[in-house]
């Protein structure tokens, strides 16, 4: 209890001081919030990877190159039919379309080979047969050939056999990929679509940063309306927000100098350190208007409001955070390894939102106070 | 203050009808504890995806449309680490084809299964070698085997296909008879067996989200409740503060059944999260609570102060952390969007416990001369 005493004291009487030590950890957190990184994740690495499913996955990938996880979707779309539309995807036009196609996309760096029903047809005398007919007849022959056609014979498969783990590159490996699909037009009422799980990891980097934001902007505006409501004053709604966005700072500068990377899981986490961080600043703003206004008995000077505020928030706020922690962490318990990323980021920001709270929230009402007088 | 005003009528309320309003608690938790086995386990790892995005589309297109997301592939590979003298060393062994033939043969045969995809029926044709150099030769003479065999021999793959959908009881179905069926067949010395694909997938995440749901919140739950009972130094205050906490819990996974929300890799951890955030209401309220408690008011006296007050930063507390987590709605990202909306929830039934239902306890507690 002495420390707390002996803290609200000071921060009450000392404001300036908080100010300049506030600006020294905003400083401090600069560099660490630039190195942060968005990385995208699959759904594969949200497992333990020693699991027998997730082992047999790499094998699989490894041994046979990768057979679910990059193609080109080469399908009919009745949306682009006319007269000249193709209706069976072995035709001998989109059969010629596929060949060239691969032809093409083998010549990529990070392709060391594609498979389609048209390898198998051109096996006999390296020749496309000129006729549906004879493909049917040769793909007969050939199961593997037809597991890469569709049932209702609408959609094709071309398989990408991918040179390594792209994953970190999926960005420029997807733009590469589709600009080359973009250079042969396929024949009429096909549409081809490059997809896998390098495609939907450009879409998830894409999507977090796309999402961090609009959650971010829409949990700021919510809750600078909902602070403004509930303490029903505009300048007071501004200072939580003040104290959280500053937190939230110094929790990412943290976690960027950790070098923890933030992936597509975590797309609401700045959301989610906000909505956690914002019950401090409300706690200690809240007690400090009703300690002003004399509402539990004599109406205080806001210096010593703001001690009294502090020696009564400090300890259930230092037992909340605990609380949350100790949610966070078991979190770390979990075997979906993204959770444990998850629970150490959120342990991050509810740190740094308490200590910016038990900061920002008193240097800057007392300065703002002290402007005040002296304008009077 | 209109919400002050509100807060002061319910405290007085509470201070007059305390029974009835914790009566009617337990007959609402009852109610949603009967619903908590209704929650629903969300294992289709496609259903995470976001929709609207054409290569997402056409990726669950192709996944239905080939049956990628009923398959199972069986490996069959070489154990590095076996010592048998008569272990198998390449794969292209007969043993290795007559093992892969039984599997084949005995899983045609399972209903679930629509069809099985191996070198056996090429075999079948043109004959089993009797030999690892007759294996050798033959594959160069049909190269349509290759597909079957890794580059450097040291696997083999039997793709099974079904279309059991995402229903989790056939996935375990499927599962178990595959693994039944490989474990049954006469493997020679020197061989691993490893099953992958999304039915298995979908098995492995439905143990994981109930183990992960249920060691996280039990593991948060005790050493929270172990906390407060030490930072109270009684377990009776300590008590006092978790009650409510495990009202909102119990209410929140309830309404998750009611409603139909899955228990997901988004929603998975939302128990222990609600127990780590949730706590802070009941700490604030019992905390005040013994603040006035000393100043010597009576226990209807402190229900009127501490209602209204801490009632009303409670309220602030919870709202901006309810819009917050609501702004994850905003998200592309399914999994993000659920885990948003139960968090919201989570607090939201804190908010109701602490304010709503711990005031009564704490009256009753102080009446009995528990307090």
């Amino acid at each position: 209890m002495t420390i707390v005493k002996s803290y609200a004291k000071f921060a009450s009487k000392h404001p300036f001081i908080l100010f300049g030590i506030i600006i020294i950890i905003t400083f401090s957190a600069y560099s660490g919030v630039s190195n942060i990184e968005l990385e995208a994740t699959s759904f594969v690495k949200m497992f333990p990877q020693n699991l027998e499913v997730i082992r047999g996955l790499h094998i699989a990938e490894d041994q046979f190159s990768g057979s679910q996880n990059m193609f080109i979707v080469v399908s009919i779309d009745p949306s682009l039919t006319s007269e000249y539309s193709v209706n069976d995807i072995r035709e001998p036009e989109v059969a010629r379309y596929i060949y060239s196609l691969q032809k093409e996309v083998d010549t990529l760096n990070s392709i060391t080979g594609s498979t389609s029903y048209v390898n198998y047809v051109t096996q006999q005398n390296g020749r496309i047969p000129p006729t549906l007919n004879e493909i049917k007849l040769a793909l007969n022959n050939h199961p593997a050939g037809r597991s890469l056609v569709s049932p209702d014979k609408t959609t094709a498969l071309i398989m990408l056999k991918l040179s390594g783990d792209i994953e970190g590159n999926a960005k420029e490996f997807m733009d590469t990929l589709d600009s080359t699909v973009s250079l042969i037009s396929p024949p009429p009422g096909v549409r081809v679509v490059a997809t896998g799980d390098p495609a939907v990891s450009r879409i998830f980097l894409e999507m977090t940063s796309k999402d961090m934001k609009k959650t971010t902007i829409f949990s700021f505006l919510g809750i600078l309306v909902v602070t403004a409501i509930i303490l029903a004053s505009l300048r007071f709604s501004f200072l939580p927000l003040l104290s959280v966005g500053l937190g939230t700072f110094w929790a990412f500068g943290f976690i960027g100098g950790m070098g923890i990377k933030i992936d597509s899981t975590m797309a609401g986490i700045v959301s989610m350190i906000m909505a956690i961080g914002i019950d401090f600043t409300i706690q200690i703003v809240g007690r400090y208007m009703q300690e002003v206004q004399g509402y539990f008995g004599r109406a205080r000077e806001p210096e010593e409001a703001m001690r009294v505020t502090l020696e009564n928030v400090i300890l259930p706020m230092t037992i909340t955070t605990f609380a949350a922690l100790i949610g966070f962490q078991a979190m770390r318990l979990s075997q979906l390894s993204f959770m444990k990323g998850f629970g150490v980021v959120l342990s991050i920001g509810v740190v740094a939102l308490m200590i910016s709270a038990l900061t920002v929230i008193p240097s800057f009402i007392l300065i703002l106070n002290k402007i005040k007088e002296v304008r009077l | 203050m209109i919400l002050r005003d509100i807060l002061l009528k319910v405290g007085g309320f509470q201070s007059r009808h305390y029974r009835r309003i914790i009566l009617v608690a337990f007959i609402f938790t009852c109610f949603m504890l009967i619903s908590v086995p209704q929650i629903k386990l969300q294992t289709n790892l496609n259903k995470e995806l976001p929709s609207g995005i054409p290569v997402i589309n056409k990726m669950k297109e192709v996944s239905a449309k080939f049956g990628i997301s009923d398959s199972l592939i069986v490996l069959i590979k070489l154990n590095p680490n076996s010592d048998f003298s008569n272990r198998v060393i390449d794969i292209r062994d007969p043993r290795i084809i007559r093992m892969v033939g039984e599997i084949d043969r005995s899983l045609e045969k399972e209903p679930e299964i629509t069809h099985v995809y191996s070198f056996f029926p090429i075999y079948s044709k043109i004959g089993i070698p009797q030999n690892l150099e007759q294996s050798r030769k033959l594959l160069n003479l049909v190269p349509e085997l290759s597909q079957f065999y890794s580059r450097d021999y040291t696997t083999t793959a039997i793709y099974v296909y079904s279309d059991i959908g995402s229903n989790n009881a056939r996935n375990r179905i499927l599962v178990k008879r595959v693994r039944e069926i490989v474990n049954n067949a006469d493997k020679p010395p020197g061989v691993e067996v490893v099953i992958t694909g999304e039915p298995l997938m979908r098995v492995t995440l439905f143990k994981l989200l109930i183990h992960d749901a249920i060691i996280t919140m039990s593991i948060a739950a005790t050493i929270i409740l172990v906390l407060l009972i030490l930072i109270q130094k009684s377990i009776r205050k300590g008590i006092i503060v978790f009650i409510p906490l495990t009202l909102s819990i119990i209410w929140l996974f309830g309404t998750m059944g009611l409603l139909n929300i899955p228990l997901s890799i988004g929603t998975v951890a939302v128990g222990a999260m609600i127990l780590g955030l949730g706590v802070e209401y009941g700490i604030f309220m019992f905390k005040r609570y013994e603040e006035e408690k000393r100043n010597n008011r009576t226990p209807e006296e402190i229900l009127m102060v501490i209602v209204p007050t801490v009632g009303l930063n409670i309220t602030g507390s919870a709202s901006t952390t309810i819009t917050g987590f609501l702004a994850l709605l905003l998200a592309t990202m399914p999994m993000i969007q659920s885990m948003g909306l139960t968090l919201a929830l989570g607090i939201f039934y804190s908010y109701i416990a602490a304010v709503a239902v711990n005031p009564p306890i704490m009256l009753l507690f102080n009446r009995r001369g528990w307090l």
